[in-house]
C-alpha cells in the first residue's frame, strides 16, 4: 500500500508525491469485511493521516441485495431500500443477499460499485480527534477489559449480525 | 455527536440515507469514528454470538452444529459406511457456512481426535493427526461419519423439539440448538477466542457429570458443594494429573478458576539404583508432544537443566512413552521436579466457563449450566410429548374416521359409487357422515384390504393403543415431574452406554515439590576464587584433602587464582550475593554445583545474573533471616547503611536492588551483625573511624544510607570491619608497606567524624589498600598487580601504634599491592562441632 500511494509514511509523510486522487476501500459487505475496513482505517489512522485529513480515502458501498424478477434485476444497498425495491417489484423475486465481492461478475461488480457514474462512496473525514483517538485505543489497543465495556454497552447498536 | 461516553444515538448517524449528500456525485461524508465504531460492533458482536463461543444447552459452536446436522442430513451415522471429508466440508460451506473451507475441515478433524475430545463426536478413517502437531491428512484422502455417541445431540430432531432458522441464502433451514440430550458443553469442553471475552471449558466424565445432573434433577436447591461431590473435576481425554483441587472448586463456584494439569510420569531404577530413568506416560491436554521434547532437550543443551543424559520418544500406535535417561548419580526426582518446573510437563489451564445464554455471553457457575441444560431438555422433551401427542391425535382421528365408515361399509360404498368425481365423493360423505375433511380424504384412499375382518380387528386395536398412549403423553404434559424423570431416565441411558472410568487423576495440593526435601541438609564447604569461580564440596572431601597434606589451599584453581572465600555451609542455606553496583543476588548453597576436588567450579557470573562488569564484593551466609540479623553496607564514599537482613528474604533471579548508590559511588564491603557493634572502616589515605552501628538508623531496602565518614578530597572507603574482642586491623599499602594495630588504640567515636589516622600515608607507602580484622592466630594472602602473591602469618607481623608508618611486609619494585584477604579457612574441629549440634 504504502508503495503504491507513494507517499511515504508516518512522519516521512509527503502528500504531494500522492500518486491518487482516491484511495476507496472495498472490502465484502459480510461482517469479516467490516473488521478488515476498521483494521486498514486503522493502519490509516495511526501512521498515514494526512491522508484522511486531506480527503483522500473514501470507502465502496457494494450492493448487499439483488433482487431479481424475470430479467430485471436491481440492486439493493441497504435493508431499508431493500424493502423499497420489493414493495415496486411485486411478488415474484428472487434475492440474493452478497456476502462477498467474489459473488459477482466482473460487469456486475463494475456497473453496482466501481462506475463512477453510478456508484455511491463514502468519503471518510474526521469530526473529532480526541475522541477518535480514544476509539482506536479501545478497540484496537492492548487492553482487553476496556473492549469488552465497550461491546457490553453498544451491543443493542449492532447494525449486521452475521449468522 | 460522538462522544464515547454520551452516545446512545451515535449509530443512528451511521445509516447512510440520513448523511447529507455534498455536491460531488455519488459522495457522501462519513466520520471515521462512526464508521469505525459501527464496524467493528458488527464484526464483533457477529464473533461473539455466532462463530467463537458454545450455545450453553448443547455446548455447539455454530460450524460445529452445522457439520453435524449437514451429516446427519446426509445420513452419515456410526452403523453407515465412511464417506470422505470433502464431502462432508462441500456439504456444510455450501449450505449452512458461508467460511473457509479449512475452518470447517479443522473442527471435524477436532471432533474425531481423541486427544481433543473426552467423547469424540466423530468417526474418522484415515491420518486424522497426532499430539505431536501433525494434521490431518487433506480432506480429499480421509472419511468421516458421526460416533454412535453423537446421537445423543441429534435424537428427536425431526420432533419439532427445537426452533429452526434460515440459512445464509434463506433456502435451507438449520437447527438453532439441537436436542443435545448429551451435556456436551461441560462432556467436551469448548475453547473460543472472541473479541474482548474468551471461553475455556474443559472437557468432563460422562458418568460424574450426568450424577450431577440427577443430583440436580432430585434436588433444585442443590448447592455446587454438592454438584462437586459427583463431578470431582475436568476429566481430559490425554488423562494426567491435576494437581490441586482448590482451582476446581473456584472455577465451578465462580465460573473462573485455574488448576494445574501435570504430566504422569514413573521413575525406574537401573543398575542397583545407580541410575534412573524417567518414563512419561500421558500428557497435560493440548500439550504438543514433539514441541515439549525440543524444549526439554533445548533447556538441556543450554544447561538450564541438568542430570539428563538421553531423551528419546519411544511411542508408537500403542501410546504414549517418553524416556529421560537420567545421569548417573542424579536424583531423577529432582530432574522430574524441574521438568515440571521449566516445561509443560505441568501447565496452568485457566477455565472459563463462558457461553452463550440467548445468545448473550455470559460467565456461568457449574450449577448455571447445568440448569441451563436442564431447561433446555425440559423444553425439549415438552415439545418432544406434544408432537407425539399431536401425531398420536392426528391418527386416531383417522381411525376414528374408518371405524364410522367401517361400520356403515355398504353406505359408503354406495355413496361414492353415486358420485361422479373424488371432490364429490368427498363432499357428500362429510355430508353423510360428519367426516372431517382429512377423514373423509383417509377413507377415499382406503385399500379393499382393509374391509377384511382382521383388519378391522387391527384397527381397534390401534386406536385402544392410541386411547391409552393419548393418556400418557397428556399425564407428562401436565407433570413437570414426570418431565424430569424422562429426561433423568434418558441420561442414565447415556451413561450406561457410553460412560468410562475417568482417565485424569485428581490429586490434592502436592506442593510444589520442595528441592530441599530431596537434598540433604549436609554441611559443605563452599569456596570462592579472587577469579571468580564456586563451587561446593562436601565435608568429607574437604577433610580428605587435608589429611593428605597438600598445603592448606583446598581448592584447586587456575594458575594465579586462589581462593578468596570459604565457607562452611550447610546444603539448605542461603547465600546473599552483594555486587559493587549495590544489588544483591541469592543463590541457595546446593544450587552451587559439586565438583571434583580438582576442579575449578563455576564463574560466578553463569550461576546468578550478574552483569558482566559487575564484582562480588560481598557473600553473606544466612538461613533463618532473624530478625536480629541486620547488614550494615559501606561505600567507596564513606556512606553506610544499616538494613533488617530479612528484608532481603524475597530476591528474584535477577537480583534487586541492596542500597541506593550515588553516582560514582560504589559498593565497598557489607557486614552481618547480630544487634549493634562496634565497626572500623578504614581509607585510602590512611584514615580510620570507629564507631558503634547503633549510630546508624534502620532503613529499608533500597536506601542511600547516611555518612559514616567524612572524606578528604580524594580519598575513599577501602574496607570495613566488624570488632570483636581482641581484633586487630590489619592494613597494608600499595607498596607493599603495612601494619597490624589493637583495635583498642583507635578511640571511639560517633559516626560521620573525620576519623583518625590509621597508616601515616608516605612516598614509601602508597596508598592503603585494604584494611582487615586479624586474631593472632590468622593467616593473609597479599596479592600483587602483575600477580604475584605472598601468604604470611599473621603473628610474622608486628603489632604497633596506630599513627605509624607500618613496616614492610612485602617487596613490590614496579608493581603495586592490589588486595589483601584473609585465609578464610575453616577448621577442621570447627567443622566436626558444628556436625554434633
Amino acid at each position: 500500500m504504502i508503495t503504491a500511494f507513494g507517499v511515504n509514511i508516518g512522519d516521512d509523510i509527503d502528500l504531494t508525491k500522492i500518486r491518487y486522487g482516491k484511495i476507496i476501500i472495498m472490502t465484502d459487505a459480510d461482517v469479516d469485511g467490516a473488521h478488515i475496513r476498521t483494521l486498514i482505517l486503522t493502519f490509516f489512522y495511526r501512521y498515514l493521516k494526512p491522508l484522511i485529513d486531506g480527503g483522500h480515502i473514501y470507502i465502496a458501498q457494494p450492493p448487499l441485495y439483488k433482487v431479481s424478477a424475470g430479467k430485471r434485476e436491481v440492486y439493493a444497498y441497504s435493508d431499508p431500500e431493500l424493502q423499497r425495491v420489493l414493495a415496486q417489484m411485486g411478488d415474484k423475486t428472487t434475492i440474493q443477499r452478497y456476502k462477498g465481492l467474489g459473488e459477482m461478475n466482473p460487469e456486475q461488480l463494475w456497473s453496482t460499485t466501481m462506475d463512477p457514474e453510478s456508484r455511491t462512496l463514502l468519503k471518510v473525514t474526521l469530526e473529532d480527534a480526541i475522541v477518535a483517538d480514544q476509539l482506536f485505543d479501545i478497540l484496537m489497543g492492548e487492553k482487553v477489559e476496556p473492549r469488552r465495556e465497550f461491546i457490553e454497552k453498544h451491543a443493542k447498536y449492532v447494525r449486521n449480525l452475521d449468522i | 455527536m460522538s462522544d464515547i461516553v454520551n452516545d446512545d444515538e451515535i449509530l443512528e448517524t451511521e445509516n447512510i440515507d440520513s448523511i447529507e449528500t455534498d455536491d460531488n456525485q455519488g459522495i457522501s461524508n462519513i466520520y471515521i469514528e462512526d464508521e469505525i465504531k459501527a464496524s467493528y460492533l458488527d464484526y464483533s458482536m457477529s464473533v461473539i454470538v455466532s462463530r467463537a463461543l458454545p450455545d450453553v444447552r448443547d455446548g455447539l459452536k455454530p460450524v460445529h452444529r452445522r457439520i453435524l446436522f449437514a451429516m446427519n442430513e446426509m445420513g452419515m451415522t456410526y452403523d453407515k459406511a465412511y464417506k470422505k471429508s470433502a464431502r462432508i466440508v462441500g456439504e456444510v460451506l455450501g449450505k449452512y457456512h458461508p467460511h473457509g473451507d479449512t475452518a470447517v475441515y479443522h473442527a471435524m478433524v477436532r471432533m474425531a481426535q481423541n486427544f481433543n475430545y473426552r467423547y469424540m463426536l466423530i468417526q474418522g478413517h484415515g491420518n486424522f493427526g497426532s499430539v505431536d502437531g501433525d494434521s490431518a491428512a487433506a480432506m480429499r484422502y480421509t472419511e468421516a461419519r458421526m460416533a454412535k455417541i453423537t446421537t445423543g445431540l441429534l435424537d428427536d430432531i425431526d420432533k419439532n423439539t427445537i426452533d429452526f432458522a434460515k440459512n445464509f441464502d434463506e433456502t435451507l433451514e438449520e437447527p438453532k440448538v439441537l436436542p443435545a440430550k448429551l451435556p456436551n458443553l461441560l462432556l467436551n469442553g469448548a475453547a473460543g477466542i472472541a473479541v474482548g471475552m474468551a471461553t475455556n471449558i474443559p472437557p468432563h466424565n460422562l458418568c460424574e457429570l450426568v450424577d450431577a445432573i440427577q443430583c440436580l434433577i432430585e434436588n433444585p436447591e442443590a448447592s455446587i458443594e454438592d454438584l462437586y461431590e459427583h463431578l470431582k473435576g475436568p476429566d481430559f481425554p490425554t488423562g494426567g494429573i491435576i494437581n490441586g483441587m482448590g482451582g476446581i472448586l473456584e472455577a465451578y463456584k465462580t465460573g473462573r478458576g485455574k488448576i494445574r494439569v501435570r504430566a504422569k510420569a514413573e521413575i525406574i531404577e537401573k543398575d542397583q539404583g545407580s541410575k534412573q530413568t524417567i518414563i512419561v506416560h500421558e500428557l497435560p491436554y493440548q500439550v504438543n508432544k514433539a514441541r515439549l521434547i525440543e524444549n526439554i532437550a533445548e533447556l538441556a543443551k543450554d544447561k538450564k537443566i541438568t542430570g539428563i543424559s538421553d531423551l528419546r520418544d519411544e511411542s508408537d500406535r500403542d501410546g504414549m512413552r517418553i524416556v529421560i535417561e537420567i545421569k548417573r548419580g542424579e536424583n531423577a526426582e529432582v530432574v522430574l521436579n524441574t521438568l515440571f518446573k521449566f516445561t509443560d510437563m505441568e501447565v496452568t489451564f485457566g477455565i472459563i466457563l463462558l457461553a452463550l445464554v440467548k445468545n448473550i455471553p455470559r460467565v456461568l457457575n457449574l450449577k448455571e449450566i447445568l440448569h441451563y441444560y436442564l431447561e433446555h431438555r425440559f423444553e425439549v422433551i415438552t415439545r418432544r410429548t406434544q408432537f407425539e401427542l399431536n401425531k398420536c391425535e392426528a391418527r386416531a382421528h383417522i381411525l376414528e374416521g374408518f371405524r364410522i365408515a367401517l361400520d356403515h361399509i355398504e353406505q359408503v360404498i354406495k355413496t361414492i359409487r353415486a358420485s361422479k368425481d373424488a371432490q364429490e365423493a368427498k363432499e357428500r360423505l362429510i355430508e353423510q357422515f360428519k367426516f372431517s375433511d382429512i377423514q373423509a380424504k383417509a377413507i377415499l384412499e382406503m385399500r379393499l384390504q382393509r374391509l377384511t375382518n382382521m383388519e378391522r380387528n387391527k384397527i381397534d386395536e390401534e386406536y385402544a393403543f392410541l386411547m391409552t398412549e393419548i393418556i400418557r403423553l397428556k399425564e407428562i404434559l401436565a407433570n413437570p415431574t414426570m418431565i424430569y424423570g424422562i429426561i433423568s431416565k434418558e441420561i442414565v441411558e447415556i451413561k450406561e452406554q457410553f460412560g468410562d472410568n475417568r482417565r485424569t487423576e485428581i490429586q490434592a495440593d502436592i506442593k510444589e515439590i520442595n528441592l530441599e526435601d530431596l537434598i540433604k541438609d549436609e554441611p559443605v564447604i563452599v569456596t570462592l576464587t579472587n577469579g571468580g569461580y564456586i563451587k561446593r564440596m562436601p565435608i568429607e572431601q574437604y577433610r580428605t584433602q587435608k589429611r593428605g597434606g597438600r598445603g592448606s589451599n583446598a581448592t584447586s584453581t587456575l594458575e594465579d587464582d586462589f581462593v578468596e572465600n570459604m565457607y562452611l555451609a550447610s546444603n539448605h542455606d542461603t547465600l546473599l550475593i552483594f555486587t559493587n553496583l549495590g544489588k544483591v543476588f541469592n543463590i541457595k548453597v546446593y544450587e552451587i554445583p559439586t565438583v571434583g576436588k580438582n576442579a575449578r567450579g563455576k564463574l560466578v557470573q553463569n550461576l546468578i545474573q550478574m552483569g558482566e562488569d559487575e564484582k562480588v564484593r560481598a557473600i553473606i551466609q544466612t538461613r533463618e533471616y532473624s530478625e536480629l540479623e541486620q547488614l550494615l553496607f559501606v561505600t567507596r564514599k564513606g556512606i553506610v547503611k544499616k538494613t533488617a537482613l530479612n528484608l532481603y528474604k524475597n530476591i528474584n533471579r535477577s537480583g534487586i536492588r541492596a542500597i541506593t548508590l550515588k553516582e560514582d559511588d560504589d559498593l565497598v564491603n557489607v557486614l552481618k551483625l547480630e544487634g549493634d557493634c562496634e565497626v572500623v572502616l578504614g581509607t585510602k589515605l590512611g584514615f580510620a573511624i570507629r564507631f558503634n552501628s547503633s549510630d546508624v538508623s534502620h532503613t529499608g531496602r533500597t536506601a542511600s544510607g547516611v555518612i559514616g565518614i567524612k572524606l578528604r578530597n580524594s580519598d575513599g572507603v577501602v574496607g570495613s570491619i566488624k570488632v570483636d574482642e581482641g581484633t586487630s586491623i590489619l592494613t597494608i599499602a600499595e607498596k607493599g608497606i603495612g601494619k597490624r594495630t589493637k583495635v583498642d588504640n583507635y578511640l571511639l567515636q560517633k559516626r560521620s567524624g573525620k576519623g583518625v589516622i590509621n597508616l601515616k600515608i608516605t612516598e614509601n607507602s602508597g596508598t592503603v589498600v585494604a584494611i582487615k580484622s586479624c586474631m593472632d592466630d590468622d593467616e593473609v594472602m597479599i596479592i600483587t598487580k602483575s600477580g604475584t602473591l605472598i601468604r604470611t602469618a599473621v603473628k610474622n607481623i608486628r603489632s604497633i601504634g596506630r599513627a605509624t608508618q607500618g613496616v614492610r611486609i612485602m617487596n613490590v619494585t614496579d608493581d603495586c599491592v592490589t588486595s589483601m584477604v584473609k585465609v578464610d579457612e575453616v577448621k577442621v574441629d570447627e567443622i566436626e562441632e558444628n556436625e554434633t549440634i
